[in-house]
This record gives structure tokens, sequence and C-alpha cells, in this order.
């Protein structure tokens, strides 16, 4: 079977997975009873009172049979309405707002995870035993024996408490209000692009500046996984037969480490970079909420102090739907790689 | 022998791991002469995979360590002033085949053949001897395989030297197609005339784009093309060529010598008979049968005509019937392309059909070393003896099967003196235990390491020599 | 074991934290007198409940009675020192509880599905594609914003996110399992499913998720460090590592106008511990995966 087709079935299969996923999470908030979910969209407790609770329920169908609200519940998501939050505000609307920072920081995390991971994996495996490969061990093991939070932490007393550099935030004071002025468009809510496509580089290098310590933070666990999924895949792959018979082909050591070696050792490499990729989303609650950037997951944060039921659902259904994406990419991924999958 | 294609000489091989010092080889000498096939015999574990692989340093260095050794490998090179076509340089032939080292004299440089110099002291180089030591007096043009630098190692594999191994399918990358793989051996190794064919080609294509209406623009990206690839021919191994086989448009270049390679790939699966071979091209290696395989993995180490090809248990994993198919090809290959086979294998019927000299390999050294016909007929050595004698015969009647008694000894504490001697009937305390016996010579090309014949050995009688094979019957 | 000195290193620390954990009250006493007339507010009945003294915001920096100093004033004044030496004990709990638990959940389910196959093993495949659908993160925040913050909602969170994943192994190594001759033998001779699964493949299955389990305490605990930061677990003054480090959060970002580099103690001595912890079981894990697994070794 070719490419093309594989990719269809995987989607299709997608659809039922997603399903479920819908069906998990409306199966938890049915474990509370009316009662206790109106409650949730009370802020004030005083107003914990029967009438109040009785017009709540009415307002948001709480009484209904499972099937009728799971239906209101899913129709409404369908059209991009992810109901509201403990303060009445579009949760949707909230997502989409934030949305652009959180995907700043996790595409530039992305990108030094994965390429930093296998070219450090790669170093390490043809470095065998040597100082390079403890080295890349010790760091990898306490790469992913840290606190994501400890870590942040202490880079931004080190280098905002101790030097004054570097701070919390997605830019600094100044240039926050420089980009909120008429003088700036924002195209993309990506400030690195956007510095760029308005032509005021300050803003890109301001925006990068203080992307330097989260995306550090945020990557350095991730890092050492992939690098060691590279360091065993890579020293597996260069023990392999067809790496010899290349050798006595006279293929230059580089060119047999680069296409040999290598694109076989990427294969378990792909699978866990896109768990990984998407594992990233966790990570992001805390490194938002350790500098304060406010993106989609310092909401999260926000919202599950404040018992936001609804937003916080609303957050993981976005989260769920992005992990499911993401497995089928790394299918693919998986698919193109090794043309052994393809057969089925 | 008198002008062999390969010479190794003294091999000495060890690995180093964490159970202690693994002395694989010591001091193994073969010679190949050319165009035969030498069948390399023994058990698993003797060190015969370990040898050849040495010579093309394919060992893991880090636990492995070619301790001493020489291996000379006869290789003419094209001369370098006419580029192969005949000039004055090389007499005509194209080659250039003197040795670098005493110019074709075949005496040795330092001492000018004396061995010795004019105050007495007796050359170093040449051990007094005065033959040339990087010829072995020759006087052509050889290489020590074991101390190239990699950039010359690299040219040697799979062009001087080629090697095939035991199972094919995993001899081959499982996510690139046949066609790149085979093609490989082309690129690396042909690249000049690969260049001068896509020049031509290109040139042929310029000339037809003139005529057409569209001619305009190809003609622009064909000359550009052009250029890149008179470039490539002087300098094979330019970075800013290669890096820009990664810029996205520009890098079409490269299409034109792809289809070089895959004029040459065709060819050479169709010499090892392939059916069908532009389906094969374009299959995974896991689509073909392991006979198929094995064919292709042949068609890639004769892609670089060798002098010298290796060929490492090719059929062991294979059915007989497959198994026959392959050596009935493998000859009929050698007779075409002129190589020396080196046949690794413990099956001794494969040998008996295919070798023309044999040479037996114990524990990390070679116990003896014949034509094919005298290793049968005359076994000398006590272990060879035990070997053939242990072939079952179907017209005697024998109430057990002939066996030699004992284990392969450990390699990291073999036996002092002759490694065999431990399991043999005819070892004697004195030497055998003690002193490591060398290759005898005892006429008719054969070579013995047996301390029975050296020639003033006294311990033994005639009878004991006698080439009789050792079979227990009852 | 002894080539490697990195699992030697891991052992050392576990059982340094063992130790701990068993002489937290020698370690760290309740003081012998709580009141507000002392300035010390604790409660003598629960062990676990940090002492505070004294509700002014600035903490104390570590001096011979705070070896650790306290955090700040909000609920109170924390003795740092205290609240570590028995989080040790609340970091062995979590981490053996939880992952205890989901390995009993995948282990067994994870049998069932893999020799039983077929329809149970397809439902139980996808539910568990589902499970794995969802970060442990998200879900545990999920599952705490319904049901309220604890410890134990946050316990429930995680193991619920986790078992997902050993069914995976269990499964994979059952059906290999499966095929072998012994199966096909106590099938002949009359064994029932049940008799097979728990007599013949659990023993053979067990040992390498045991043992790559345990590296999992350190994820776990990880985990729940992380969401008692954001606030999401315990109470505030639980002798929980996590939690420790969440009250002091908003100092360091400087909101109040707190000197990060000067109260540096309020969380760099808790994350400490914790990154101590997590190293001590993933060593230790690291060992064991090389021993299991003899082509990445040497």
């Amino acid at each position: 079977m070719n490419l093309h087709v594989y990719v269809i079935r995987r989607i299709l299969l997608l659809v039922p997975v997603i399903l479920g996923v819908t069906l998990l999470i409306f199966g938890v908030l049915q474990l509370l009873s009316p009662l206790q979910r109106a409650a949730a969209f009370v802020q004030n407790p005083q107003d914990l009172r029967p009438e109040n609770i009785e017009r709540t329920i009415e307002k948001y169908h709480l009484n209904d049979p499972p099937w009728v609200q799971y239906q209101t519940w899913m129709s409404g998501i369908l059209s991009g309405n992810l109901g509201v939050d403990r303060f009445e505000h579009s949760i949707a609307a909230a997502l989409i707002s934030r949305a652009p920072t959180t995907i700043e920081l996790a595409v530039y995390s992305s990108i030094v995870i994965v390429l930093g991971g296998i070219w450090q994996g790669t170093v390490a495996a043809r470095r065998k035993d040597r100082l390079p490969d403890h080295a890349t061990r010790v760091l990898a093991i306490s790469g992913w024996s840290l606190p994501t939070f400890w870590l942040g932490l202490l880079l931004l007393t080190f280098f905002y408490g101790g030097l004054g550099i570097l701070g919390p935030g997605t830019v600094s004071i100044e240039v926050g209000e420089y980009t909120r002025s008429s003088a700036f468009t924002r195209y993309t809510g990506l400030y690195t692009i956007d510095g760029i496509l308005n032509g005021d580089l300050f803003v890109t290098w301001d925006a990068l500046e203080h992307l330097v310590l989260p995306v550090f933070t945020l990557s350095f666990v991730s890092w050492a996984i992939i690098t060691r999924i590279m360091r065993s895949s890579m020293i597996e792959a260069l023990g392999r037969d067809y790496v010899k018979f290349a050798r006595a082909k006279g293929v230059p050591e580089r060119v047999v480490v680069r296409r040999h070696a290598r694109r076989n050792a990427l294969i378990p490499v792909a699978t866990v970079s896109g768990f990984v990729v998407a594992g990233l989303l966790n990570g992001v609650v805390i490194t938002e909420t350790v500098f304060a950037r406010p993106g989609i997951g310092d909401y999260a944060a926000v919202a599950a102090l404040n018992l936001d039921i609804a937003a916080t659902l609303g957050f993981t259904l976005v989260n769920a739907f992005l992990l499911v994406i993401t497995n089928l990419v790394v299918d693919v991924l998986y698919a193109y790689i090794d043309p052994r999958i393809r057969l089925g | 022998m008198a002008d062999p294609v390969l010479r190794v000489s003294g091999l000495k091989v060890n690995f180093y791991t964490y159970d202690g010092v693994v002395k694989a080889l010591d001091g193994v000498s073969l010679d190949v002469a050319p165009h035969e096939t030498l069948g390399l015999v023994g058990e698993t574990g003797c060190g015969k995979s370990v040898t050849v692989n040495s010579l093309v340093k394919l060992i893991p260095i880090p636990p492995g360590r070619i301790e001493s050794g020489r291996a000379l490998l006869h290789w003419p090179v094209p001369c370098p002033h006419c580029r192969g076509k005949g000039c004055g340089t090389c007499g005509g032939s194209g080659k250039l085949d003197t040795c670098e080292a005493c110019n074709g004299r075949g005496t040795c440089s330092a001492c000018r053949g004396h061995g010795r110099f004019r105050d007495g002291k007796s050359c170093a180089r040449c051990a007094g001897v005065g033959k040339c030591y990087a010829c072995d007096a020759t006087g052509k043009r050889h290489v020590d395989l074991l101390a190239l630098s990699p950039r010359e190692l690299r040219e040697v594999r799979g062009s001087a030297m080629s090697m095939i191994f035991q199972e094919a399918m995993s001899a081959l990358n499982p996510v690139l197609k046949i066609g790149e793989q085979v093609g490989e051996s082309f690129y690396y190794h042909q690249r000049e005339a690969l260049c001068r064919a896509t020049i031509a080609r290109l040139e042929k294509e310029i000339e037809r784009a003139r005529g057409a209406a569209t001619g305009a623009v190809r003609i622009v990206s064909l000359r550009l093309y052009l250029t890149l690839y008179r470039w490539m021919l002087n300098k094979t191994e330019s970075r800013l060529l290669q890096f820009l086989r990664k810029v996205p448009v520009v890098r079409r270049y490269h299409r034109w010598i792809e289809k070089e390679m895959e004029q040459r790939s065709l060819e050479a699966l169709r010499k090892v008979r392939i059916p069908a071979p532009e389906e094969v091209l374009k299959a995974y290696p896991h689509e073909l049968s392991g006979g198929m395989t094995q064919r292709v993995v042949i068609a890639i180490a004769l892609a670089g005509n060798p002098k010298v090809l290796v060929a490492d248990e090719p059929t062991t994993a294979l059915d007989v019937t497959i198994q026959s198919q392959i050596l009935r090809l493998m000859q009929d290959l050698k007779a075409e392309l002129g190589a020396a086979i080196i046949f690794i294998t413990h099956d001794l019927a494969v040998i008996a059909q295919i070798a023309d000299r044999v040479a037996v390999m114990y524990a990390g050294t070679i116990a003896e070393t014949a034509p094919v016909r005298e290793i049968f007929k005359r076994p000398l050595h006590p272990y060879t003896r035990g070997l053939i004698g242990a072939i079952p015969r179907p017209h005697q009647d024998l109430v057990r099967l002939s066996e030699i008694p004992g284990n392969v000894p450990n390699l990291v504490n073999p036996p002092g003196g002759c490694r065999f001697h431990p399991r043999c009937k005819f070892a004697k305390a004195e030497v055998c235990a003690s002193e490591k016996p060398l290759l005898f010579d005892v006429g008719n090309g054969h070579l013995v390491a047996c301390h029975m014949y050296d020639q003033n050995a006294p311990l033994w009688t005639d009878e004991d020599r006698q080439p009789r094979v050792e079979v227990v019957a009852r | 074991m002894k080539q490697n000195p990195l699992s030697v290193v891991g052992l050392a620390i576990i059982l340094m934290f063992i130790g701990i954990a068993i002489a937290a009250p020698v370690l760290a006493p309740l003081p012998a007198v709580c009141g507000p007339d002392v300035g010390i507010v604790c409660d003598p009945n629960d062990p676990y409940i940090i002492p505070g003294y004294g509700y002014q915001r600035d903490p104390l920096p570590p001096s011979p009675e705070h070896p650790f100093g306290t955090t700040p004033g909000e609920p109170a004044r924390l003795d740092i020192y205290y609240g570590i030496i028995w989080g040790t004990r609340n970091a062995f709990r979590v981490g053996i509880v939880v992952v205890g638990s989901a390995l009993l959940i995948g282990i067994a389910l994870g049998l069932l599905a893999g020799f039983r196959g077929g329809f149970l093993d397809e439902v139980i495949m996808r539910i568990v594609d589902i499970m794995l659908a969802f970060p442990a993160l998200i879900l545990a925040i999920a599952f705490v914003a319904a049901f309220g913050a604890s410890l134990q909602n946050l316990m429930i969170a995680v193991a619920a996110v986790w078992w997902p994943s050993y069914v995976r192994l269990v499964r994979g190594d059952v059906l290999a399992a499966r095929e072998q001759g012994y199966v096909e033998a106590a099938r002949a001779i009359g064994a029932s499913d049940f008799r097979i699964m728990g007599r013949h493949i659990l023993p053979n299955v067990i040992y390498p998720i045991i043992i790559l389990s345990s590296m999992d305490i350190g994820a776990v605990v990880l985990v729940i460090a992380a969401l008692s930061f954001l606030g999401l677990g315990v109470a505030p003054n639980y002798a929980d590592w996590g939690g420790l480090v969440n009250l002091t959060r908003n100092y360091i970002v400087g909101q109040v106008g707190g000197d990060s580099l000067a109260y540096w103690y309020t969380y760099v001595y808790p994350g400490l511990f914790i990154f101590l912890f997590v190293l001590g079981w993933n060593l230790l894990g690291d060992a064991f995966r090389d021993i299991l697994d003899p082509k990445v070794r040497r």
C-alpha cells in the first residue's frame, strides 16, 4: 500500500478516537450532579441560594437527560463554542487570543528539542564510552530528573534577579506598549515573526530575549529524552550489517553515518518526538506560570485554581485534539521514513 | 608463490575486552594468486572472518587492535599522466605498475640489494635479505592495506578489494531502494567515468534542445549543469557541490549523474542474472527473496572491478539449490572479470566444488595451505587430517563417526606453542608445547604449520608423517 | 552493576532518603509547645502539618533554629527544613501508591487483553488509546477542578493516566509469552485460563515491568510536585515539597517586591530535594535498564 492510502486510513481511524475522547470528558462531567456543576458557575458563595441554583441549572440545561446534554455540548463545540468560563467570558475566544504566545514558545522549543536531541545523540553514539558520551549521559539523566518549575525559578533568579536580564513575560514593558499602538500591526500574534513583518527588528530581538529562558526550561527535560533514545538507536544502527557493508563498499564515513545509520536510527526517534512535542503542552502550563507568559497553559493553571470546570474542560478538549493529530502526524512520518511499515 | 595479488604476513590481532585480551589472530600468513579461488576453512570462531575483516579495517577498533602484520595488495593504478589512455610514462598500457620504493628493480632501496652496508652493518629495512620491502621483490606496485590512511583505505574498499557477507538481507539498508544502494558503489569509485558520460549526455541534450522551440530556457539550465559537472570532474570532493545538493532548485543537477548511475546499476544487475532488473532497482530489500538479495550484493561487490573478492560464507544461509546457483554465478563472474576470490566457509563440500587452493585455519593460525586436491588426498596437519577424516563416507562400515577429541581453545588463554597441541595425537611436549610452528614448505605449493614437517625434526617417524586420514573404525 | 558508578550513586541517594524518611520524627521533631503564646502554630496530632513561626511577610533566612529558613508569611512562616524532612515520607508514599496502583491495574488489564485477545483486547486497547491522549498534568487539572484540590485527588488522577502505558507494555510481553510451548502444554492438560495467566505467564512477564516501573516513582513525584506547585494539591502548610515551592512563587517573580536573589533559600532547598530524589530513582532505573538490555552495554 502506498503512502496516500495509509494516510487516509489513519485519518479515518481518528474519528472514533476523538469521539471516545469527548465521551470520556463528558463522562467525567456527568459524574457530578447538576447541583455541583451549577455551583461551579457561581462566583459568590453567598449566591448559593436555591433560586440562583435553579436559574443556573435552567440556563445551562443541566437537568436534561445525558444524551441531550451531550448533543448540545457537542454541537456547541463543533460550531466553535466552547462555552463560557466562570467569569462569563468565552472560553474559545480566550484560548484563541492566547494561542500565539504558546505556539511561539512551543515551536521554538520543539526545534531545539528535536534538532538538539538528534545531534547530541549522534555525537554520543559516535564517541561511545568516551568523554562526550559520559557527559551527555550525566546531563541527560539530570535533565529528566529536574522539576521544570525549579529549573525555571533558578534561571529566573540567576539571570533576572541576579543579572537583571532576560526577564519574565513575553516582551518588555516598553516594547509591549509599542506593539499595542497603531504603529504596529499584529499579523500572526507571534512577536518574533511580527517584528520581522513590520520591519521592527528590535521587537523580534526583545521577544527572542524573553524566549531564551522559557525555551531552555521547557526543552531541557524533553531534550534529554530525545538524546537518550537517539543515542541508543544510533548505537544499534551503527552495529548493523548494512553499515558494515556500506563501509566495505568504500562509502565515506560521513555518508555512512548520515545516510545509512542515521536514517534508520531516526525511526524510533520520530515516534518519541511526536509524543514529546505533544507533551510540551504539559510543560507549557508550568513554564508559562513561572515566566508569567499569558498563554494557554497559564490560562489552564489559573482556571484550575479557580475550580473553573468549564474552562479546564475546554482546554482539555483542545489538548486531546492536538494529541490525536500529533499521533497521526507521527504515524505518517513513521511510514514515510520506513517503507516496511507501508505494507500494512 | 611468485606473484601473489595479495600477500598477508604475520597478521596479529588482539581484542581488548572486559573479560581479558582475546588473542584472535596469532601471526596469520596467506598468499592469494591472481585469478584463483582460495578457500578459507575452519570451525566457527577460528578467526576466518577476523582475518579478512582486518584487511580492510572493518573490525571494531576500540576493542580490537591490529598489533602487527602486513597485507600487500598488488594494485596497479591508472597512470596519472594519461589517465589510462596510454603514454610514455606508463609505456602505453595506461597503468602504472611499478613499485614506488624500488622503482621496479625489486631490490631494497636502502642497501641497494646487498643486504648490508659498507661498514658491515646489516640493513634493517630488508633484514639483510636485500629484497625490496614494499613489493616483496616483485617490482610491481603494492600497497600495504594495514598501513593505509583512512582516505586511501576508502578508495581500496569496494574497488580493489570487495566483500560480501553471509546474510545478504541484512547487508542491505532496509530504508533505501536497491537502485540507490547499487548506484553508491559507482558513485564513489567511478565518479570520473560517470562525470564524463554525463557531460557527453548533457552535450547531446543541448544539441537537441537547440532544435526544439522551448529550447532557450532549457539550454540555460543544461549549460549550468554542464559547468557543474566539469567542476565535479576536476574536484570530486568539492564541499560546495555537495552543499548544492541541498539547495531546492539547483539540486536537480544531480539527477543527470543519477541517470548514469542507473544505467550502470541496471547493467550490473543484468550481469548477475537478475530478471526484470528495472523493477528490482525500484524495490526495497525486504521485497526480494534471499537468493535475489545475494545476487544484488554480489552485483554491488563486483561493481568496482575488484582484484580480490572476499566472500564470507555467502551461501551458508541459503538452501542448497540456491546455493549451487550462486556458486556457479560466482565462478562465471570470476572467469569474466578475472578477480581472485577468498571464499570463507566451514562446509568442505563447497570448498571441493569451487576452490583452487585451500587454507585451513585453527584458533587464529593457519594450519595448512595446499591445492584443493592435495588437501583432500594428502592432508598433512593433524587437524586437517581430523577434519577430512570426519567427513562421513557412505560406503564405509563405521560404528561411530570420527571426531577430533577436545574443544576449541579459549583465545584469552590459548595453549602455548602450537595452539592445537592439547588435542593432537602426535604432539611431543618438548617442542609442541613451547614453540609455535612456522609454515613449512613440503613442495607442490603445500605448506604445513606443524613441527612434524620441519626438515630437522627427529622426534617423529616417517610413519607418523604419512598423510593417512584418521578414521576411528570398529 | 559495579561497573556503573552512577548506579551506585543512585542507590546511595535512595538509601539516604529512606533513612531520612524513617528517622523523620528524630530529625525534625514537632516543637514541644504550640500555641499563640509561643508564637508557633502547629498541630500536635499531625506531624505532617509544618509548624509556622509568625505571620510577617518576609521569610526568615537560614539559621540554627531554621536550618533552611522559612517561607514567606502566608499562611504562616513555615519551617522549610521540617517540611523537607517530613516531605520525604510523603514523596515515598505518593510515588509508591500511585505507581503501585497503576501497576496493578495495568498488569491485570494487560494480561487480560494480551491473553484473551479478540474483542476484549480491542476494547481495552481503544480505551488505552483514548486515555493516552491525555497527558497526566492536564487530566489532573481537570480532575482537581471537578473534584476539588487535595493530595488524594491528585494521586487518583495521576494513577488514572499512568496505567495505560503499563497495559501496553504488559500486553506486548504477554503476546510473546502466549506463543511459548509451555502455555500449549498447560492447556493440553486442561488448565483454566486464569490458572495459565497466573501461574505461567505472569511470572515471566512481571520482572521487567516492575523494574522499569521503579523509574516511574521518580517521574510520578515530579508530576505531583508540579501540580502542587500550581497550587492544586495540598493545603499550604502540608509537608509536601512542591507545595513549599508554590508558597514562594509570587515572591520570586517579583510581584510584591521580594528580592528574588535574597530569598533563594525558599525554593532552592525544596527543589533540590525533589531533584535528588528523582535523580536517585532515575540512576537506579537507568542501571537496571542497562542490565536488561545487553545491546547497549559496553
